[in-house]
């Protein structure tokens, strides 16, 4: 084989200066969530012009509390799928363990124990989805959505359809009172993202989601224990499921049955809008928060300016799938070069 | 550690023993011997099924062998999985790259031992230490913060041998390890094979281009069908022919009837047909009655041909005419318009509906013509399936058993007969005889050369030179994407096509 040893390695230098780093700025701009905080920048612009009531305190105070129970519960469900699991039944699950918390109050159970009680089911419901994944081999979509019906069916039952209040005064100062004049609902989303944002990136068993989710075959031949995580991060998502059960019920003074109901699809809607892979593998709670922050800011705009809310849904779903084709085809021109 | 250093020097790196290895119906390794040196590069070569990919799995210990004894530096070793292997100071990087493409390359190289300062994951240490080992490796030019997939193909393997380095590999297999790598990264990987040679690691590498043994190798061992051929010192005497002539010497006849069907006018041309870099300006004819061979090495791209053929891979330059025509095949679509069937080698996986019946799998290809009244008529189906399960002699229980739990010869035939009844004029057959038995091999290669006889032409591409030689009336051979030669069946010898498909 010919092989010219001067001109080889004047190949190589030249191939080693063109493969510089890619500047920190250039990252930013090809990272998905610039594009969204983008988008966001410009609906806020557009509604703080356009409406004199947007930017007001009265009305972000409004907005931050009502996402806030869809917040809480998207944080551990990104990290769940980034690894590839999807968790469809958390809307049940939060009707099912907030109900058990306040009938368990209603029928002598003190505050503390009522809360415990329902945080302790919200983690068991959460461990049985793990449970059929792990062990039936069931794919997490069809395990969630079934468990999703039969929670939502045990909520039913076990209320018979009927709202349970009269709730003690010290539950819902958990859901009404506040800290440094920021209603503790706000307080929680704030501490779950914050707490969500750093296990992800630097708790190792948390980091792995993304090794599971990228090729879960190689991440299992490396060694990570990937049915433990399963358990770990459904069980996770369960006591986050109740937990917002617990502040929203608080919140409200009362919980029935159709509790949390829509909030699975709006919150795996949220999700894909921030880029967190519906195949696993890719995907921040940064990312996460601008999906729920948008899917809130768009529900909100249209109350303000006047529209028929219904049209919300109309409008989510054209994000939904305009983000993702723009995510696709960004990739495919990327893929081409 | 003196002793052991001046032990190690006339110890050799790995021996085998007598190591047997069987797979269902094969045998795949048959008391293997000999000795890998210390610190030389010692290639392995052979043909297709020679053995080569079984033999480094037992070593890298994906396979446990049934039989025989591995010495790994003068001590007995037992091999029983990955992390084994590993310890022994064994690694390998596979053909096929299996990283986590989403994450950086730093992530990957640690991806089973993370940094950690005070539990939490150190990302500064991670991307410093990464940074450590791709510079030791003598790769600058690699970014550690970049993900893997956005890195080419080339440096990706690289970051995999840095991997192994890192882990105080002593012994590193390279698997094929050019086949996807670009002129420049191949003289790269050789500069950095150079550089590992004078640390004092050991190279075990397979390769099927001649030209990287010659150049690389110190030592060669010759693998044949599972056999131990020979393991000699390379020499300024070696050359390619003698490899070749070490890689083939085998004889089997079979007798499939060439030359008895008559041979008509062209039906179809290709003419310089390239698709991306695994076809390149490919032309050649083929005439009614006709069954044409495309020999090469796994890789060498006759699959992908055929593919660009039938419109299942874009084509990027070329064109196709049928009968004189020039046509436009841009999908599976357009090929079954033009008469054209392909049979693909993928058997489960892209050609049969394995969870239906043998009866709904043969009206596959043609589900129109099974319409009574414009709905769906199993009855039909049911008259079509049955004259082919007599005409082919298809072994099954009923119309109704389920395609998934036949054998192989009569998947194979399954198959075939979903082509048939679409009556094509053209049938491009990819390793006709994959998984196989001998009988039903005989019984599939005369039902070729019938159809032949009604006037339709065949290709086939097999990866068995004994099968090609046997079967078909002219033989084209391919190397690296392009045609190298052609022979009739007569000119034909296996050292002909070994030579062509080395690219000699």
């Amino acid at each position: 084989m010919s092989m010219n040893a001067e001109t080889l390695m004047e190949v190589i230098q030249k191939k080693e200066k063109t493969l510089e780093k890619k500047s920190f700025f250039r990252r930013i701009l090809e990272a998905r969530e610039f594009s969204l905080i983008l988008i966001l920048a410009v609906i806020v612009a557009a509604l703080t012009l356009s409406t004199d009531t947007f930017a007001s305190s009265a009305n972000l105070t409004v907005m931050l509390q009502g996402m806030s129970v869809d917040m809480i519960i998207a944080v551990p469900m990104a990290i769940s799928l980034v690894a590839g699991n999807i968790d469809f039944s958390v809307g049940s699950n939060l009707a099912l363990s907030s109900l058990i918390a306040c009938m368990a109050m209603n029928n002598g159970a003190s505050t503390i124990t009522g809360m415990l009680i329902g945080l302790v089911s919200g983690i068991l419901l959460g461990l049985l989805n793990a449970l059929i994944i792990n062990k039936f081999r069931i794919t997490p979509l069809v395990a969630t959505m079934g468990t999703w019906m039969a929670y939502k069916g045990l909520a039913l039952v076990i209320s018979s359809g009927s709202t349970v209040a009269n709730l003690p005064d010290g539950f819902k100062s958990f859901g009404r009172a506040k800290l440094f004049g920021i209603p503790l609902p706000i307080v929680y989303m704030v501490c779950v993202v914050i707490l969500g944002m750093f296990v992800l990136k630097y708790i190792d068993f948390f980091n792995r989601a993304y090794y599971i989710g990228g090729n879960q075959a190689s991440a299992r031949l490396a060694g990570m224990n990937t049915e433990l995580f399963t358990y770990v991060s459904y069980g996770l998502t369960g006591f986050m499921s109740a937990f917002a059960g617990l502040v929203l019920a608080a919140r409200l003074g009362a919980v029935s049955q159709s509790a949390g109901s829509g909030l699975e699809f709006r919150n795996v809607v949220a999700l894909l809008i921030g880029g967190v892979s519906m195949d696993g593998g890719e995907g921040t709670i940064f990312g996460a928060v601008l999906g729920v922050t948008l899917m809130q800011i768009v529900n909100n705009s249209l109350v303000l300016l006047d529209i028929n809310p219904s049209w919300t849904q109309v409008i989510t779903g054209s994000i939904l799938v305009l983000s993702i084709a723009i995510d696709k085809a960004s990739r495919m021109k990327k893929s081409a070069r | 550690m003196d002793d052991k250093e001046e032990k190690s020097m006339d110890v050799p790196a790995i021996k085998l023993i007598n190591v047997n290895k069987e797979f269902p119906g094969v045998k795949a390794l048959q008391n293997v011997s000999f000795d890998i040196d210390k610190g030389k590069t010692h290639c392995i070569v052979g043909e297709n099924g020679a053995g080569k990919s079984t033999l480094m799995k037992i070593l890298s210990g994906a396979y446990t062998p049934d039989s025989g004894d591995i010495i790994v530096d003068g001590e007995k070793a037992s091999i029983k999985s990955p992390a084994d292997s590993i310890r022994l100071g064994i690694g390998i990087v596979y053909q096929e790259l299996s990283n986590f493409s989403n994450l950086t390359v730093a992530k990957n190289l640690f991806a089973n031992n993370l940094p950690h300062k005070k539990g939490l994951i150190d990302y500064g240490k991670l991307n410093t230490d990464a940074r450590k080992v791709l510079d030791n490796a003598g790769l600058t030019y690699i970014d550690e913060t970049a993900a893997m997939k956005d890195i080419s193909l080339g440096s990706q393997q690289m970051v995999e041998i840095a991997k192994l380095l890192s882990l105080d590999i002593k012994i590193m297999i390279l698997d094929e390890p050019t086949s996807a790598l670009t002129e420049v990264e191949i003289n790269k990987l050789y500069s950095l094979i150079q550089e590992l040679k004078e640390k004092g690691i050991t190279i075990i590498y397979i390769s099927h281009k001649l030209n990287e043994i010659l150049y690389l190798a110190d030592n060669i061992t010759v693998l044949k069908d599972g056999n131990h051929v020979g393991t000699f010192k390379k020499t300024p005497e070696t050359t390619k022919e003698t490899l070749v002539r070490l890689m083939v010497g085998r004889d089997v006849a079979y007798d499939y009837k060439v030359g008895t069907s008559k041979i008509g006018e062209e039906i179809l041309a290709v003419k310089n047909l390239t698709s991306g870099t695994t076809v390149r300006d490919v032309s050649f004819s083929l005439k009614r009655g006709e069954i044409l061979g495309i020999a090469g090495l796994e890789g060498s791209g006759r699959t992908e041909l055929l593919e660009s053929i039938f419109g299942w891979r874009s084509v990027s330059q070329g064109e196709i005419l049928i009968n004189n025509k020039k046509v436009k095949i841009n999908s599976p679509m357009d090929a079954k318009k033009n008469k054209l069937a392909f049979i693909t080698k993928e058997r489960k996986v892209q050609g049969l509906f394995l969870s239906l019946d043998v009866r709904k799998n043969i009206a596959a290809a043609s589900t129109r013509r099974f319409r009574k009244k414009g709905l769906v008529n199993v009855g039909l189906m049911a008259e079509n399936a049955k004259k082919y399960i007599d005409a082919m002699g298809i072994k099954v229980s009923g119309l109704n058993q389920l395609t998934m739990n036949l054998s192989g010869g009569n998947q194979q035939k399954v198959l075939l007969s979903m082509w048939l009844t679409a009556d094509p004029d053209i049938i491009l057959i990819d390793e006709p005889t994959r998984g196989v038995d001998v009988g039903a091999k005989a019984e599939i290669h005369n039902l070729l050369r019938d159809l032949t006889k009604e006037g339709k032409a065949i290709i086939i591409v097999s990866s068995e030179m004994p099968e090609i030689m046997a079967s078909c009336d002219r033989i084209l051979v391919m190397h690296e994407g392009q045609i190298t030669g052609e022979l009739s069946n007569a000119e034909a010898t296996e050292e002909m096509i070994m030579k062509y498909a080395s690219g000699v």
